[in-house]
């Protein structure tokens, strides 16, 4: 047996477990801990990276969405309607906007717009449930409200949802940087809802996880097509990241909302930061 | 830990009629079974593949950094009918990426047949048809 290949498929493993644990708390998928470990520690081209990474964003988002949607943190009406919002804004990107924009000049727009909404999340970043919201019409009309029992508090937890047409903004934007750049959506669907929406972190990130599997999938295709996928690099990503995501499941479900929201934040600050120096072209 | 009621929030959930709650645990338990069914499939399918492959000829480093999967359907079967563990992962893959469409699928249907929900059919409809499209025609 070849110890190198078993090494290669280990060190992925490792990678994968953690990004799942990750994903599955912050509802960003595992892309995050993947992709540098991939291209940076093991030399693989971005693109393949960036496939693997699709692959473990749908695992996570159905491994972890099982979980949370069986517990009723997850959304599932704020899901479906603002999965709308994103796949059309995918649609857009990847089929006409693709074509003018500047992948180069997008990460660089997109890394600002991330380090500037890290202002908003650090400013609350002491608030356990978000005071004083007043469900919008929309959100009325749209029965957006919800509750889901938290574990950590011991009681049911009720919750309105509020400034949906600027969540419904982000979302498309969400959808747009998806299309193009195939990466980064999820960052922006948990800040429609913990900014813009205001939802309990929880439900924010839980929402979010639930969503990212339909945009990985439908940005699938091109990295399937154009022979980005690697069927060795995928199994152990994908086996890894399911058993990292269940995980990361038991320890979101046992934390506060402000200990979900500091993850969410280290990691909004990491992803902005890395976007930049993607723009830019900053290599470490 | 902050104060335990907030102020601008209801206290008791939004006035519903109780089948409407009944349907929406149906939706959520229906959405976690089709995602948690799918997922694990499709991780048990990829991990039959690899143990076949590493039985078969165990593929060098190299191969395993440049193997690419194969989209065409009939040589996958041909691959999986042959016993091929490569051919076996792909068909795993697919059910990974087919999951996220079978939940959505699955919300259309109990959208519509559970809830008689038009608005939200039409949304989860919208939302099944754009992804098919990106799927399958963006490349």
């Amino acid at each position: 047996m070849d110890t190198a290949a078993i090494i290669w498929i280990l060190e992925i493993a490792g990678a994968s477990f953690l990004g799942g644990v990750v994903g599955a708390i912050s509802g960003l998928g595992g892309g995050i801990v993947i992709v540098p470990v991939l291209t940076v520690f093991m030399g693989m081209p971005i693109q393949q990276a960036i496939g693997a990474s699709i692959v473990s964003v749908i695992a996570v988002s159905s491994g972890a969405g099982s979980v949370y949607v069986r517990d009723h943190i997850t959304n599932v009406r704020i899901a479906m309607f603002l999965e709308l919002s994103t796949a059309s804004g995918a649609i857009l990107g990847a089929a006409v906007l693709s074509r003018f924009l500047n992948a180069d000049t997008l990460k660089i727009l997109f890394g600002f717009t991330l380090l500037f909404s890290l202002v908003p999340v650090l400013l609350k970043l002491a608030e356990e449930l978000p005071e004083n919201v007043q469900s919008d019409r929309l959100a009325k009309w749209l029965q957006l409200q919800g509750s889901y029992f938290d574990k950590r508090m011991g009681r049911e937890i009720t919750y309105n949802a509020g400034r949906v047409p600027p969540a419904m903004g982000i979302m498309f934007l969400a959808g747009i940087m998806a299309g193009i750049l195939g990466i980064g959506a999820g960052v922006l669907k948990v800040l429609a809802q913990e900014i813009a929406m205001r939802l309990p972190t929880k439900v924010a990130t839980a929402t979010s996880n639930f969503m990212i599997g339909v945009t990985a999938a439908a940005a699938a295709g091109v990295y399937l097509h154009r022979g980005l996928v690697l069927p060795f690099v995928v199994v152990p990503v994908a086996t890894s990241v399911l058993v990292g995501a269940i995980l990361g499941t038991k320890l979101m479900e046992k934390m506060s909302n402000t200990m979900v929201r500091k993850v969410f934040a280290v990691l909004l600050g990491i992803i902005g930061v890395q976007m930049l120096m993607g723009g830019f072209h900053v290599k470490l | 830990m902050s104060e335990p009621e907030q102020s601008g929030n209801p206290t008791t959930a939004p006035a519903q009629p109780a089948g409407g709650v009944r349907n929406e645990n149906i939706i959520q338990d229906v959405s976690a079974w089709v995602l948690r069914i799918g997922v694990v499939s499709s991780v048990l399918v990829m991990a039959l593949g690899l143990t076949l492959a590493f039985i078969h000829h165990p593929p060098s480093v190299h191969h395993m950094q440049t193997a690419v999967l194969n989209d065409h359907l009939t040589v996958i079967l041909h691959g999986v009918m042959s016993g091929d563990g490569e051919s076996i992962i792909d068909v795993g893959l697919f059910i990974l990426v087919l999951t996220p469409v079978a939940r959505v699928l699955a919300s259309v249907i109990l959208f519509a047949l559970v809830d008689r929900d038009w608005f939200y059919t039409a949304v989860t409809l919208i939302v099944l048809i754009l992804t098919l499209v990106s799927l399958l025609f963006i490349h």
